[in-house]
């Protein structure tokens, strides 16, 4: 495993054969791919909403309450007779656009932190490691909600929350990732002969971290999409009326009894949305680390 | 030994500290003032200025926090709740037993299942049954434990009525809220089982159980998953935190009264003083099972052990 | 002639993945009798762990396969032994030390506790606790290890220390076969000799047999009595100690083998290795498998499977001398 490590600082033209490698390998795994397949079916709907059905729809209310599925509205309607369909569409959108922007962000600031950290070690490393136990003893979707509830529920807030609950995780992660990387005999090897610490951390660590990195932030993107879902459920997250899948289904909570189908197509969506991410994740995983699969 | 222990508590009190300051900063971020909060809206403008006076709500941000803690340390007072003017404390060990029972139960549950399959899993690596397990696993851990909750009651309460579906009056009405925050943690559990396990079985020791005869439960059992209990001990002792925001929403669902439907209902009121105790007390609480993890890694691995009674 | 304790015929082992078949052992044949000690030569990939992992069936059964081959162990073929059977064997009558001792030892259980397992699982006797930890004393203090260390953790222990306690747990229930992979390349040099010199004066004291898999022909000449040379899964030359030490015929690997060690009676300027690297063993060549690197080659050797040249007790696979013969 060292010697691969050690071969893997990378020229450019092997840089794409080692992108073309992990490829292949992904390619081979089905349920990823499959996984993927679903992925951006997802994002062509959010893409396409609009096209798909108008966003109107949506919002539009009728006299149809709570009408099951039919060919008029595949979907059936809503307590406020809003076709459920449309609304589950452009709901795509809210997730989708959460869970990529927050994933990204909290991956770059804990990736910042994780690498200062991780590299310079001694007394800062204590004191930002120190700070994100603090933080981690909070449980994460207390301190999302308490940050909607001090900010306000809306868009921006509830990624904001979504992020801090997030950053200590990902700053772990790439703390121990630089840490395993700057130990290696490669980054000694430069060191050694002189190189500077913005040469070593952009012509070895970084190259080295990205890969992993991708994973974890792949594997992460459905856990942030589950959270934002369950802030909006309890009303701390998106607010109506716009359509969001974790609100669509506290609404539909008190219908249980009388029109299940309600609380039926948000949860299989949120399911199918983020098992899709995982799986293609876990795919992504096994493509860049083949030594743990035998 | 007794002596690291010592040292560790010690270590809690910067920690917890910082996590007062840090929900402290963050609940004050809220626009709005707190005495237009407990008198509510008719209240008349100088009834509501003489109660922020009165509460100290108009001194700086930094009295304010050497106050609060103050009040903590010398009185054990967390301060009243806006919306009932009684003590906070006295609300949350009313309510912490509802949700302490079902943490319990259901990391135990959890635990149990998530182990053995994930185990299996590793055991029949490449085979029918360890895909279906990984599958399963994964779609345990995406499920949203709300809509889990809401399904569960569809089938048991609705169609087959065979559990109740709201409350926590009897035991029976704590199956259905325990399973659906067991599932959620028994799918991460039994991912997490299945690599180590796949890393154990693959060490060499393993080979030499097998070279002394060991039967194949033994090896595994015996030898491997005795190795491979560390993450897993310290995933048992995270569960507790992932199980916090599972039971906001499993008690919400099935509207038990414990803390996770307080802090939801807090939130909602702003109930200032309400939200940052029961965010301190999980977060100490979950400092102490973390640490009590820390303590047990000893009873596993000698080479631990060793190293704290050096410490 | 003593009895046969243990007869290898035409084994052949592969493993198999999706992507390549690697041919590891390749119908090879020995036989070792009571308390005698054959040793297994080759470099690293030779096929050597493959055969001895065989000899336990401890492969790993999801990639390899053994095409062909019987392993006749007291007379029975313990290829057909049910598992449960087999189970009673392993640990018992034939054991294996490993090559690592850092990571042989079940870093979580003291190695008292590793050591009355293995007399646990065969307790014939039916030993009571104190028994059993009466042999677990017995046994360390047999490898020079203090009885009262028994609880302590593996950590705790010194490489060669380690090594000492890996091989009191193979010797606990006094096997008729002792298999010992390379037990002394992770050690020091210095403790290796200790070491060796210990498993020779138990080998002697308990009549155990032995099957001593090395790449030190070193050690080879201060312990066996049979020799086996193994190149890309073949054993390529066989015979007693002699034969090989002092024979005055040889496959060219075996004298390559030779000319690779420094010798300070033999004035020489430099060492002769063998040129070229080991075959690889997923693509082997056609004919003999040594033919790439031999100084010797021919047509025939490229094209056909050499058969084994025999005088007495030895054997050679080599096109070299049944030409010889034919002439």
């Amino acid at each position: 495993m060292n010697e691969k490590k050690k071969t893997s600082v990378p020229a450019k033209g092997k840089k794409q054969n080692k992108a073309k490698e992990i490829w292949r390998r992904f390619k081979k795994n089905k349920t990823a791919v499959a996984g993927l397949i679903v992925v951006i079916f997802f994002i062509l709907v959010a893409v396409f909403a609009e096209l798909i059905v108008p966003y109107e729809v949506a919002l539009k209310q009728t006299k149809a309450l709570r009408e099951p599925p039919s060919s008029a509205h595949w979907f059936g309607t809503d307590r406020l007779g809003r076709d459920v369909f449309a609304r589950i569409v452009h709901g795509t959108k809210v997730s989708l656009l959460i869970g990529l922007i927050g994933t990204a962000i909290s991956t770059v600031i804990g990736l910042i932190i994780g690498a200062i950290s991780g590299y310079y070690g001694g007394r800062l490393d204590e004191i930002i490691m120190r700070l994100m136990d603090m933080i981690m003893s909070i449980p994460s979707m207390l301190l999302s909600l308490a940050v909607v509830a001090a900010l306000g529920a809306n868009m921006q807030n509830l990624l904001i929350a979504l992020v801090v609950g997030q950053i200590p995780h990902t700053a772990r992660a790439n703390r121990a990732l630089v840490m395993s990387v700057s130990g290696q005999e490669f980054v000694k090897a430069a060191k050694s002969y002189g190189a500077g610490d913005a040469r070593i951390i952009f012509k070895y660590l970084v190259p080295n971290v990205i890969g992993p990195i991708i994973v974890q932030a792949s594997m992460q993107i459905s856990s942030t999409i589950l959270s934002a879902a369950a802030l909006s459920f309890l009303g701390m997250g998106i607010q109506p009326p716009q359509p969001e899948w974790g609100y669509m289904l506290s609404e539909a909570r008190e219908f249980m009894r009388t029109s299940p189908y309600l609380i039926m197509f948000p949860g299989v969506t949120i399911l199918l949305l983020s098992l899709a991410f995982n799986l293609a994740g876990d795919g992504l995983q096994d493509a860049f680390n083949p030594q743990l699969k035998d | 030994m007794y002596k690291y222990v010592i040292k560790r508590i010690l270590l809690l009190i910067p920690v917890l500290l910082g996590v007062v300051f840090i929900v402290f900063f963050i609940m004050n971020l809220t626009p709005g003032d707190p005495g237009r909060l407990i008198l509510g809206e008719s209240a008349k403008q100088e009834d509501v200025d003489r109660l922020n006076d009165r509460l100290g709500f108009n001194k700086p941000y930094f009295v304010r926090f050497f106050n609060y803690i103050k009040d903590i340390v010398t009185k054990f007072d967390f301060g009243l709740s806006y919306a009932t003017q009684k003590p906070v404390v006295d609300q949350i060990l009313i309510k912490f037993p509802y949700t302490l029972k079902m943490a319990i139960a259901s990391v135990f549950l959890s635990t149990i299942f998530g182990v053995t399959l994930g185990v299996t899993a590793a055991v029949k690596q490449y085979t029918a049954i360890d895909s279906s397990i990984t599958v399963l696993a994964m779609v345990f851990t995406v499920m949203p434990a709300y809509w889990t909750g809401m399904l569960m009651i569809l089938l048991f309460s609705i169609k087959l009525g065979w559990l109740p579906a709201s409350g926590a009056s009897s035991l029976k009405h704590y199956i259905l809220p325990v399973l659906t925050i067991a599932i959620t943690a028994m799918g991460s559990m039994m991912r997490l089982t299945r690599s180590v396990m796949l890393e154990a079985i693959r060490q060499d020791y393993v080979r030499t159980a097998r070279a002394k005869g060991a039967p194949e439960r033994r090896v595994v059992y015996g030898h491997a998953l005795k190795n491979a209990l560390l993450p897993l001990i310290t995933s048992v002792g995270s569960m507790f935190g992932g199980m916090m925001g599972g039971a906001v929403l499993s008690e919400t669902v099935f509207n038990i009264p414990g803390i996770g439907s307080y802090i939801v209902s807090s939130i909602r009121s702003k109930d200032i003083p309400a939200v940052m105790t029961c965010t301190l007390f999980f977060a100490t609480l979950f400092s102490l099972i973390m640490l009590c993890v820390d303590l047990l890694y000893a009873f596993v691995d000698p080479r631990i052990k060793a190293k704290y009674v050096n410490s | 002639m003593s009895e046969k304790l243990l007869e290898v015929k035409n084994l052949e082992v592969i493993y198999k993945t999706d992507l390549e078949t690697v041919r590891a052992v390749n119908n090879i044949s020995f036989s070792l009798e009571k308390s005698q000690t054959l040793g297994l030569v080759g470099e690293t990939g030779a096929g050597k762990t493959t055969t001895a992992l065989a000899l336990l069936r401890l492969l790993p059964d999801r990639t390899a396969r053994v095409l062909q081959g019987e392993i006749v162990f007291n007379g029975k073929n313990i290829m057909e032994l049910e598992e449960k059977e087999m189970r009673d064997i392993r640990g018992e009558k034939i054991s294996m030390i490993f090559q690592d001792p850092m990571t042989a030892l079940n870093p979580v259980m003291t190695v008292g506790a590793q050591i009355a397992e293995a007399l646990e699982l065969h307790n014939d006797a039916n030993r009571g606790k104190e028994a059993v930890e009466k042999r677990v004393n017995e046994v360390l203090e047999m490898v020079g290890i203090p009885a009262m260390r028994k609880n302590d953790s593996p950590h705790q222990f010194s490489g060669g220390m380690k090594q000492r306690v890996v091989i009191a747990m193979a010797l606990a229930c006094e096997p008729e076969l002792l298999i010992a992979d390379e037990p002394t390349t992770a050690l020091d040099v210095t403790i290796q000799a200790q070491v060796l010199a210990m498993m020779n004066e138990l080998r002697d004291r308990l009549q155990t047999a032995m099957i001593m898999i090395t790449h030190d022909l070193g050690i080879i000449a201060e312990t066996c009595d049979n020799v086996a040379i193994m190149y890309a899964g073949e054993i390529i030359e066989y015979g007693t100690a002699e034969d090989i030490f002092e024979g005055e015929q040889h496959h060219p690997y075996t004298v390559g083998l030779f000319g690779s060690i420094p010798n300070l009676e033999v004035e020489a300027r430099r060492l002769s290795p063998i040129d070229g690297l080991m075959p690889d063993p997923t693509n082997l060549p056609e004919g003999c498998k040594f033919s790439p690197r031999c100084p010797h080659c021919t047509d025939k050797c490229r094209r056909e499977q050499p058969a084994y040249y025999e005088t007495g007790t030895h054997r050679i696979l080599c096109h070299l001398y049944s030409k010889e013969e034919s002439l």
